[in-house]
């Protein structure tokens, strides 16, 4: 009987303690490039949401006056909307030897005007120049559920030599209060409503409620050009991009090529010469029912408690790549970028910030500044171990 | 009989714990993500590079290229170690005429060697198609111009500075290192897109006069623009 009764409280400690200790484990984030919801939102939504996403706006809806691109699928379409292409924004200002400053009109040096008249272009004194690729925006809903505290734990338990600055920017729809940053080459978003509003404005020249002034061009006024009054989206189009993002799934594995020997080979050779570092393949997002984004988004159950593999930090580095141009991180970020995330990398054919390094052993051999112990690592692998590695690099 | 009902109670306990759990993260009341600990401080930037630094001898070269180039390339005749900040880190950088060394041009060529080569007369716009081809095989002998980034204070004479490039089209024995605000004298606008941060190289190409600078990305060559006199402006 007393054998009996035991077991029986055992059974109910079980009870209790299994199914919490089940709701808490995190499981993997949903990959693939399929076109199909993480389950944010259903599967009919997001398909309308991916219309607006892919849709091309006209002159009487706002674009211009000056502008980068028609729809936010001409920058984020390859292989599937949402994802990278080979399109580059352009970037300048002046480096005084202490400190830069903006080009007239802000760094981004729009390529596009509605009119030719207010064309924008690099003006003398301004020999800080820089291109820089389109990013993926594909599972960036699991990456604005990490844990701003996840990014500070991650940069903490980097070398001193090689430790990754985390920085803290406004998030717009929380009246500009701030939160870790994590979208852009300079980290300067930590939402993708913010993230939105952004590159409304400054991609596509379509001013909403959390920006609701165009840019000039080369620092003149455009109202002239301006027909449509301010803001140009009432801020339900900066909404629907945003649940478009936070419902796609993550960039998957090609399962195939992750499977062979050198592949496996080389993903051991990536931690053996310390990649993973600041390419972190791990992290997991905050539980459903967090708060985030200064109380501006609650994780829901689609997002909380995933694990991702990014194989990125989201810290900015200085590895002898950067750009000079200075945004939300003040003047130490100068020369810093974000570590490029990887995952989805073998559907990127020009690489690093400005996409000038087009194959994967110069892309390597570009690291410098923090990086140097890893890539003098890697200069020492022999060359069916460097092949390795690139093929492990071509499975991401 | 007792035994039963506490059974049947304890089920009734599980059953509600895993409810419980079902609905955890689904109520929308969790906790609100905390203000981020202060981070430790980050890399530092890197130091600046030492003023002071002798210029270089042709030992220090010779042994910088063979950390480098682990003996595939030799120093030209004649030539002299070039010492300036060319790809603006603030680290001391050197340039040297090399040469491949003897039956290390398969070496010089490997696409997985531990340098990139590149053609400084190759003026391709980074918004344009990739090139197909590697940017041309180095040929026996050909004349070259080696460049090691420095690394910290000590720039290419530390034992880490391993970063190094062959340039193509750029080798030859009038080469003369000038400040970075040489360069931007020279430039204006005329290098679109490019990282003007470091110091450049006077080296004259095709009969015409011109520089070579870091791109960001890779060693390009440009001439001197119509009716700037390299000799004044160097001064």
């Amino acid at each position: 009987m007393r054998f009996l009764r035991l077991s029986l409280l055992g059974l109910a400690l079980m009870g209790f303690v299994l199914p919490v200790a089940l709701s808490q484990a995190p499981s993997e984030a949903p990959t693939g490039f399929d076109n199909l919801t993480n389950g944010f939102t259903t599967q009919a939504q997001f398909e309308a949401d991916r219309d607006v996403f892919e849709e091309s706006e006209p002159i009487e809806e706002g674009l211009g006056p000056v502008y980068n691109a028609q729809s936010c699928a001409e920058c984020h379409q390859n292989p599937v909307t949402g994802a990278i292409s080979q399109v580059t924004e352009l970037r300048a200002g002046h480096f005084d030897g202490f400190n830069f400053k903006d080009h007239p009109g802000g760094s981004l040096i729009n390529d596009r005007a509605i009119d030719a008249a207010i064309q924008e272009r690099v003006l003398g004194g301004n020999e800080v120049r820089t291109f820089r690729t389109s990013l993926n925006t594909l599972g960036d809903g699991f990456v604005e559920c990490v844990d701003s505290n996840t990014f500070v734990a991650i940069s903490n338990s980097q070398p001193p030599g090689m430790r990754g600055q985390f920085i803290e920017v406004p998030v717009l729809e929380a009246g500009g209060l701030t939160r870790g940053g994590r979208f852009g080459w300079k980290n300067q978003h930590a939402s993708l409503v913010s993230f939105s509003a952004d590159a409304y404005l400054n991609e596509m020249g379509i001013t909403s409620p959390l920006q609701p002034t165009d840019n000039t061009s080369n620092g003149r006024p455009v109202d002239a050009f301006d027909k449509v009054p301010d803001p140009e989206d009432d801020g339900e189009d900066v909404e629907v991009f945003a649940s478009f993002m936070r419902a796609t799934k993550a960039p998957p594995r090609d399962e195939e090529l992750a499977a062979t020997p050198d592949a496996k080979a080389g993903s051991v050779l990536f931690d053996q010469i310390r990649c993973n570092i600041c390419h972190v393949r791990n992290i997991t997002t905050l539980p459903a029912g967090s708060v985030i984004n200064r109380g501006a988004f609650t994780v829901p159950e689609a997002l909380g408690d995933k694990i991702i593999h990014p194989f990125g930090d989201f810290l900015l580095h200085n590895v002898g790549t950067g750009d000079g141009i200075v945004q939300n991180g003040g003047q130490s970020t100068r020369n810093k970028l974000r570590t490029a995330p990887l995952w989805g990398m073998r559907t990127r054919g020009r690489l690093m910030h400005d996409g000038e390094t087009v194959n994967r052993n110069e892309a390597i051999l570009r690291h410098a500044g923090e990086a140097t112990s890893v890539i003098n690592s890697y200069r020492n692998l022999t060359t069916n171990q460097k092949n390795q590695l690139i093929t492990f690099l071509n499975s991401l | 009989m007792r035994t039963a009902r506490a059974a049947w109670v304890l089920l009734a306990f599980v059953a509600m714990a895993f409810a419980f759990a079902a609905r955890r993260g689904r109520d929308g009341t969790g906790a609100a993500e905390l203000a981020p600990h202060p981070p430790a401080a980050p890399a530092p930037t890197p130091p600046p590079w030492a003023a002071n630094l002798p210029p270089p001898t042709g030992d220090e070269v010779e042994g910088g290229l063979r950390r480098a180039f682990s003996g595939a390339v030799r120093p030209a005749e004649g030539a002299r170690g070039l010492a300036g900040d060319f790809n603006g880190d603030g680290a001391e950088d050197v340039a040297v005429s090399v040469r491949p060394a003897a039956g290390r041009l398969a070496d010089v060529n490997d696409e997985l060697a531990n340098w990139g080569v590149h053609d400084a007369l190759d003026e391709r716009d980074p918004g344009a198609e990739p090139p197909k081809e590697p940017p041309g095989r180095v040929q026996a002998e050909e004349a070259l111009l080696a460049v090691i980034h420095g690394y910290g204070p000590w720039g290419w004479r530390d034992e880490r500075a391993r970063q190094c490039y062959l340039v193509r089209h750029a080798g030859g024995p009038t080469l003369e290192a000038r400040p970075r605000r040489e360069l931007l004298r020279y430039v204006r606008q005329a290098v679109d897109g490019a990282r003007l941060d470091g110091d450049m190289i006077l080296a004259p190409s095709g009969g015409k006069a011109g520089f070579l600078y870091w791109t960001g990305a890779r060693y390009a060559w440009h001439p001197v623009p119509a009716g700037a006199r390299a000799a004044s402006i160097a001064r």
